[in-house]
């Protein structure tokens, strides 16, 4: 920003686009990396009903409610982009035994075909309704622009 | 957004729209009736279907319905329902359903999630979800 006093006492404010769009750029940045690390907390965190106990791979016996963390690939699959002024989150694990990708039916739930039915998990929401993600990068752009 | 439907209206939509494809489900008498049903969170007090044979919906409840009152003191309800369709016939799929839903609720369609194939390491059955919002006065 630019102010600029001239003879007839006036003032004249003029922003300064590129250094706002290189702090918003900075602060998305800082944002999904906070992101990123909310989404891989909320996955982890013991809030998901389940109809059964199961023993995991890590050969725990869970029950209800539990975390969505077994051998941990969803957790790490958390991956993002920027482009522009969107960040982009994925998981995309694959199932260790058959290579399938699975964090679509972890998300949204599925029936099987004797009729039980596995509800979805939606980590993104747990994590948003910790913090915003308008909380987030507001803080991000108020760190960078104070 | 339609001006003032409910649940049961939309229900209807659901099975007239879906009557050339919507499976059954199957009592212990041998009855059927279409296979659609609302999920309301409460335990089912009449008689539950053995089976189901082909595709099935399930409406439920997507989000807390908003109230909003206007400065008129009226008030109206912005209710979210997820339609879920599952296809229990593992030769078939629910691909046609879904655009033939799509275009029967154009008006108050806000999402479509993914296509959820048959997964058999899990035994999954095909599904897919529309997201539907509408407001009740």
């Amino acid at each position: 920003m630019r102010s600029l006093l001239c003879h007839k006492g006036m003032a004249k404010v003029t922003l300064d686009i590129r250094s706002i769009s290189q702090g918003l750029l900075a602060a998305l940045d800082d944002g999904a990396k906070e992101l990123e690390s909310l989404y891989f907390d909320a996955i982890g965190q013991v809030s998901y009903v389940w109809p059964n106990k199961t023993v995991r791979k890590n050969q725990d016996v869970v029950g209800s409610p539990r975390d969505k963390v077994d051998l941990g690939n969803l957790q790490a699959s958390t991956s993002y982009q920027i482009s522009g002024l969107t960040a982009t989150f994925e998981w995309d694990p694959k199932d260790p035994t058959t290579g399938k990708p699975y964090a679509a039916y972890v998300f949204f739930g599925y029936t099987d075909s004797s009729g039980r039915v596995l509800p979805g998990s939606n980590w993104i929401s747990v994590a948003h309704n910790i913090r915003s993600p308008e909380q987030i990068i507001g803080g991000a752009c108020r760190a960078i622009f104070n | 957004m339609p001006s003032s439907i409910d649940i049961l209206t939309l229900r209807d939509r659901v099975e007239t729209a879906l009557s050339a494809e919507l499976g059954t489900y199957v009592y212990q008498n041998a009855a059927t009736t279409p296979a659609v049903k609302v999920e309301s969170g409460i335990i089912a007090r009449t008689a539950q279907p053995q089976r189901v044979n082909g595709l099935e919906v399930v409406i439920e409840p997507y989000t807390a319905p908003s109230l909003q009152t206007l400065l008129s003191s009226h008030a109206f309800v912005d209710d979210q329902y997820r339609i879920l369709l599952k296809q229990w016939d593992l030769t078939k799929s629910v691909a046609t359903a879904v655009r033939t839903l799509s275009l029967a609720l154009q008006d108050c369609l806000t999402g479509i999630e993914p296509l959820l194939p048959r997964n058999t390491a899990i035994d999954s059955l095909e599904q897919q979800s529309l997201l539907i919002q509408y407001r009740r006065f």
